[in-house]
């Protein structure tokens, strides 16, 4: 084993391992310390990302036998290309919005501390006065009653937190097998649904719904897992993988464990990525979750429960012909995805369940090339003249417009909800109609809302468009003509929904004085956060949607390796 | 002045593309952040990039048109394609066209948006409009041109809502419902040719494999072509796709310029152009079938806009609808397959545009000064804004067709071309048009000069100067009046010296020339 | 049931014991799922979820026993003759543990929302003219 090599391994095992130990360490800091931690850990996992990124660029699967155990009991590290992609997007998403949490403390939640120590510090320099509306009506409300309580923005139980879950989603994507897959999976959502609860009284019942849908989506992806495990003797992905091939080759074989295995696993999985109709959880915990951490469930949590689907769909199981059925399922929930969620989202009057919905609706985007796995035949364009393309080109096509799909849903989404969280910790409201024409005041957070529009509509140049660029033309040539229908559909819900959301912050009358009247910022002057570097947080996610338009052919690239077929 | 010119080194050439759009994208990204009360460096940002850039196009037009260079420049952007940037003699062409006209928009929008608000985000956008306008006019393949195309379609969006009143919003949001569904198709359109003959190359005379396309399997070629010509018709506002554009008549006159003139149905009409010449090829479109339907199409959209502008009592209105109709003319140009008609169709688009943006700083000026905004409160105003008065004539006449304007030269090469094309019936058109043309300006030419002053409404009596010598007489800013004054002089220029080397006129025959062999 | 219908299809007509399991297993987890959808009291939900995660540990069980039965034929090599897979033990251990972790979190959770709402029903009766607020606490029930 070559230096750089082994250099690479390590930073393998790192990605997991360090978030890991700082979230534990961080337990034993003090607030202040947890934040230079936060930052500073979430750097050096960049730093981390970098060299896996640039060795699988070159061609080459990573894998690491952890502790020197082999499969099955041992744990096995494996970083393709898919593996590599999702590493890359969260560790970008992950640091923009770990050192936007520090910048603004408020955006992290609000705790209860005693009403003493609530007036003993009543104005401290730093900490986050710009706390949302509804914690001053609560803080106002009680104040009198003397022994209750108050909400102080701010939690720290944050980084922790954060920590946990990325090195839970990190675990996911370079798991080589399925049960490390489980526990990274559980991890990333056990410190989800605590993140949610950090948003105060209002989030704890969206928390506990989304506690019961995690914990059942788990429940029916562990079991898929065990049956796999039951058919094939190992749950290491790849190797199950060529057993199940093996299976399918030989006719007289029964398939019916792994076809329900693969049943369970993808409901378990929808369940988490919230794909209609099992979307409902999903509105309230995002949007009511704090301004930091609403980003990181939309862009990364879900995107969790997507990589193992698309692991599960491609690696393990192979384009079965008795999944057939289960594909179209699936296609069919993310094409009524599309629509329900988009109608939704038009309904919203709120920023933040706007942005939820469209979540929702763009999670019904990585479903439609399920179908298309197991129908990747150029059928449809045969023995034309001229045609340009080559075998596994559908293959190929329909997981690299699925993922340029997720990843620049990941960086838009990341920026739009840190953008509409920071208006809203700004104005006290997201009320799209009382942020009539924010943009005058704060024109880089409005600038940035619109550029992960073009990302989220998927106008080029964005990973958006290079997304669905790609899936259409699989699509076109594999003859599934409805995907056509749909990209095109979503393309104008989603343009609709959007314009409904950033044209009125953007654009208003020059007579028109409401903006002036708002709950400006001046109600909390102290929290120099909210007009100043913070601001840069979603400019930088927004920007860089708009700039990964250019990378379309590199992803393709980079997801050749170590592609199943 | 050329000789330094044709010093540029060659190695040099493919860079200057990519530097044009730069150029301006780094203008926008310059502008935004500005704070509203810099003026002067923002104007001093928005005339460099400006000037700079008809500096860089004049620059190219030796090496392009005499030597027959074509600097490219591209860079990989999805498996198997690429983003080509590429100058040949019509991205020159219409790239010019935009260029200057952005110059003479820039001054005129700085004056007129003196003392309002918002200033920046308005010239951030125009310098992004113009961006996409200069990437779609280099364009070496569809999906490049598809790429600037919806640029060019989100960033004019804040620029036709820029008042931010309930109507401007709502032609803002039908301006976007329309180009958005048209971006769609040719979105279409473009996925599905890709997926036949791959990347679609902009190449003299049809792209690579299209021909073959269109021999093999003319249903689904026909279909593409329907996708990618209705989808630019959209923006080109063609019957019966033109309904957004006499709404977005409540953006600002800069805009409107800019949306009539230079960037928007402009770059609609070039996108039909170049996929009827450099996609299908007229070869191929001619064995399609395609060009007749298309004729009849642009020949009924020209009657149709005309028709519709007689009615129209609001100025910015009647200008609007005779847009529609002006812009229809490059269409019917090129469906009519011979060198003298296409020549006319293209040298259109750069004449219309000339005589279209005088007209918009016109009614600006009048709406800004006098607050005219209907043919009848333009009663008189000759005696009170003769300069602005004399420009708007000029303009007028042009549409209409008199020498010695420039769209005296176009409409005569279109119709020679018609006579000589196997549709001579064109010609009608051309002369019903003329006359609609005639009955909708020369009424407000009269309204200008030849009715009394003394029926002027006395609301519209603004600013009068009492010093001059004549107490109706107002003086206009100057950079309002004098890009007006400069495009009508142009529009006369390019008239009279249509013999000139480089000459709009011989760029647009030899560009036709080059297509047709 | 769909479970026990492919159990029952794959081999012998009459239930061995892993079958058994499998069954009862099927059916815990199917009755705590109906449970939890059904009841809205947040604590018994949490109990019906446990209830789910108990039948679906039991169903991974007997698939261990099954497992380590027939792991010759299927390639589990190292479990084969023993009495339960080792890695399907690990599954349910883990499982087991995640389970009382999420358990934790959703007593805290429940608890904490349940205190909010009696606080905020002990101060409506103390202060009657805050209507928005008994309006909140009203929705959550």
């Amino acid at each position: 084993m070559t230096a750089p090599m082994s250099l690479t391994l390590f930073c393998l095992a790192a990605v997991v391992l360090l978030p890991l130990l700082a979230s534990a360490l961080s337990v034993l800091l003090g607030t202040a310390a947890r934040r230079v931690m936060g930052v500073i850990t979430s750097v050096t996992v960049l730093g981390l990302v970098t060299p896996i990124l640039i060795q699988v660029t070159s061609g080459q699967t990573l894998e690491l036998a952890l502790g020197g155990f082999e499969s099955p009991l041992g744990i096995t590290l494996r970083a393709d290309g898919l593996s590599a992609l999702f590493l890359a997007m969260t560790a970008i998403v992950g640091a923009v919005v770990s050192c936007y949490a520090a910048a603004r403390p408020a955006a992290t939640g609000k705790r209860l501390v005693p009403a003493a120590e609530q007036r003993r510090r009543s104005h401290p320099a730093d900490a986050g006065i710009g706390a949302e509306a509804t914690a001053h009506r609560e803080a106002r409300s009680v104040v009198h009653a003397d022994p209750s309580p108050v909400w102080r923005a701010g939690h720290a139980g944050f980084w922790p937190l954060w920590l946990g879950c990325w090195s839970g989603l990190n675990a996911v994507f370079v798991s080589g097998d399925l049960f490390n897959t489980y526990v990274g999976l559980e991890l990333v959502g056990l410190t989800a649904v605590a993140l949610v609860a950090l948003g105060g009284r209002d989030a704890w019942p969206a928390a506990l719904r989304y506690l019961f849908i995690a914990v059942l989506g788990s429940l029916l992806f562990l079991i898929g897992v065990a049956l796999i495990y039951s058919v094939t003797g190992t749950l290491d992905i790849i190797a199950s993988g060529e057993v199940i091939a093996e299976l399918a080759a030989s006719h007289d074989a029964d398939l019916a464990a792994v076809v329900l295995a693969l049943c369970l696993i993808s409901l378990g999985l929808a369940l988490k990525v919230a794909l209609v109709p099992l979307h409902r959880w999903l509105i309230p915990a995002h949007s009511s979750a704090p301004s930091a951490v609403s980003p990181l469930l939309s862009a990364l949590v879900i995107k969790a429960a997507l990589f193992v689907l698309l692991r599960v769909w491609l690696w393990v199981a192979g384009p079965l012909p008795e999944l057939v059925i289960l594909a179209w399922v699936l296609a069919g929930m993310g094409a009524v995805a599309i629509l329900v969620g988009s109608v939704m989202a038009l309904r919203q009057s709120r920023l933040k369940p706007l942005i939820a919905y469209s979540t929702v609706a763009q999670a019904g985007y990585w479903f439609l090339l399920l179908p298309l796995l197991l129908d990747p035949e150029t059928t449809a364009l045969e023995g034309q003249t001229g045609t340009t393309l080559e075998d596994g080109a559908v293959l190929a096509g329909a997981l690299g417009g699925t993922v340029a799909l997720a990843l620049g849903h990941g960086l838009a989404k990341a920026s739009l909800f840190l953008a509409a969280g920071h208006l809203k910790d700004l104005y006290g409201t997201d009320e799209i109609d009382e942020l009539r024409g924010a943009g005058r005041a704060h024109p880089m957070l409005v600038m940035s809302m619109g550029l992960s529009a073009v990302g989220l509509i998927g106008l080029p140049l964005s990973l958006g468009f290079t997304g669905k660029w790609l899936l259409a033309t699989s699509a076109v040539a594999a003859g599934h003509y409805w995907i056509l229908v749909v990209l095109v559909a979503g393309t104008l819900f989603s343009a609709a929904y959007l314009l409904k959301a950033v044209a009125p912050l953007l654009v208003m009358s020059e007579d028109d004085q409401t903006a002036l009247t708002l709950p400006q910022a001046q109600t909390h002057p102290d929290d120099r956060a909210l007009t100043g570097k913070a601001q840069l947080a979603p400019f930088v996610l927004g920007l860089l949607t708009v700039l990964t338009g250019f990378l379309g052919a590199w992803l393709t690239g980079v997801l050749e390796v170590g592609a199943p077929w | 002045m050329v000789t330094w010119l044709e010093q540029i080194p060659a190695e040099l050439l493919p860079a200057i593309p990519v530097v044009m759009v730069l150029l301006s994208l780094t203008a926008a990204v310059a502008i935004f952040p500005l704070p509203e009360n810099s003026v002067k460096l923002r104007a001093g940002i928005n005339l460099t990039a400006a000037v700079a850039k008809v500096l860089l196009i004049i620059a190219l037009v030796p090496a392009v048109v005499a030597d027959g260079a074509r600097p490219e420049f591209s860079a990989p952007f999805l498996p198997g394609i690429d983003l080509v940037l590429r100058v040949d003699p019509l991205a020159l062409f219409f790239a010019g066209l935009s260029a200057l006209l952005w110059l003479l928009t820039t001054i005129y929008a700085l004056g007129y948006l003196r003392g309002s608000k918002n200033k920046s985000r308005f010239f951030g956008f125009f310098s992004l409009c113009v961006t996409a306008t200069v990437g779609i006019s280099f364009s070496g393949n569809l999906i490049t041109f598809l790429v600037f195309y919806e640029l060019l379609t989100v960033v004019t969006y804040p620029l036709v809502a820029h008042w931010g009143t309930p109507a401007s919003l709502r032609a803002a949001r039908i301006y976007l419902r329309y180009a958005l569904g048209g971006g769609l198709a040719v979105l279409i359109g473009v996925v599905w040719l890709t997926m036949y003959v791959g990347p679609v190359d902009f190449a003299d005379g049809g792209a690579e494999g299209v021909s073959e396309l269109v021999r093999a399997n003319p249903v689904p070629a026909l279909l593409i072509f329907v996708l990618l010509v209705g989808g630019l018709g959209v923006k080109a506002a063609l019957f019966p796709l033109h309904g957004w554009l006499p709404l977005a008549m409540v953006a600002p006159a800069p805009v409107s310029a800019l949306l009539h003139a230079v960037a928007v149905v402009k770059a609609g009409v070039f996108g039909i152009v170049r996929v009827l010449h450099d996609v299908f090829g007229v070869e191929a479109a001619a064995e399609l079938g395609v060009l007749t339907p298309l004729l009849i199409l642009a020949a009924f959209t020209i009657l149709y806009g005309s028709y519709q502008a007689l009615r129209q009592q609001e100025i910015k209105k009647r200008l609007a609808y005779s847009t529609i109709s002006q812009v229809s003319y490059v269409v019917l140009g090129v469906a009519m397959v011979n060198v003298l008609a296409t020549s006319g169709g293209i040298v259109h688009l750069v004449h219309q545009g000339l005589m279209k943006v005088t007209l918009f700083f016109c009614a600006g000026l009048f709406a800004e000064v006098i607050r005219a905004h209907t043919v009848s409160q333009l009663r008189g105003a000759g005696r009170r804004m003769p300069l602005t008065s004399a420009a708007f004539t000029v303009g007028a006449f042009g549409m209409i067709g008199l020498p010695p304007t420039a769209g005296f030269i176009s409409k005569w090469q279109l119709g020679t071309g018609a006579l000589a094309s196997e549709h001579p019936w064109v010609l009608w058109v051309l002369v019903g048009s003329s006359l609609l043309n005639a009955a909708y300006f020369l009424p407000v030419v009269y309204a200008l000069w030849f009715v009394d002053a003394d029926e002027v409404a006395p609301e519209t009596l603004v600013s009068g100067d009492a010093d001059s010598a004549d107490p109706l007489r107002v003086k206009e800013p100057k950079s309002l009046l004098a890009p007006a004054l400069i495009t009508a002089g142009l529009t006369l220029f390019v008239g009279i010296a249509a013999s000139l080397a480089f000459a709009p006129l011989q760029i647009a025959r030899f560009i036709a020339e080059g297509v047709l062999g | 049931m769909m479970l026990a219908q492919w159990a029952l299809s794959m081999g012998a007509v009459e239930l061995t014991q892993m079958q058994w399991y499998l069954l009862v297993g099927t059916a815990i987890a199917v009755i705590g799922l109906v449970r939890m959808l059904l009841t809205r009291d947040l604590l018994a939900r949490l109990i019906a979820l446990n209830v789910t995660g108990i039948g679906s540990l039991m169903i991974i069980l007997a698939l261990a026993a099954r497992t380590a039965e027939s792991g010759d034929a299927t390639g589990g090599t190292e479990a084969a003759g023993s009495g339960i897979d080792p890695v399907l033990s690990a599954l349910v251990i883990t499982g087991l543990v995640i389970t009382v972790a999420f358990t934790g979190l959703g007593a805290v959770l429940i608890r904490r929302i349940e205190g909010a709402q009696d606080a905020e029903r002990a101060h409506t009766l103390d202060d009657v003219h805050d209507p928005e607020r008994s309006g909140d606490a009203g929705d959550r029930e």
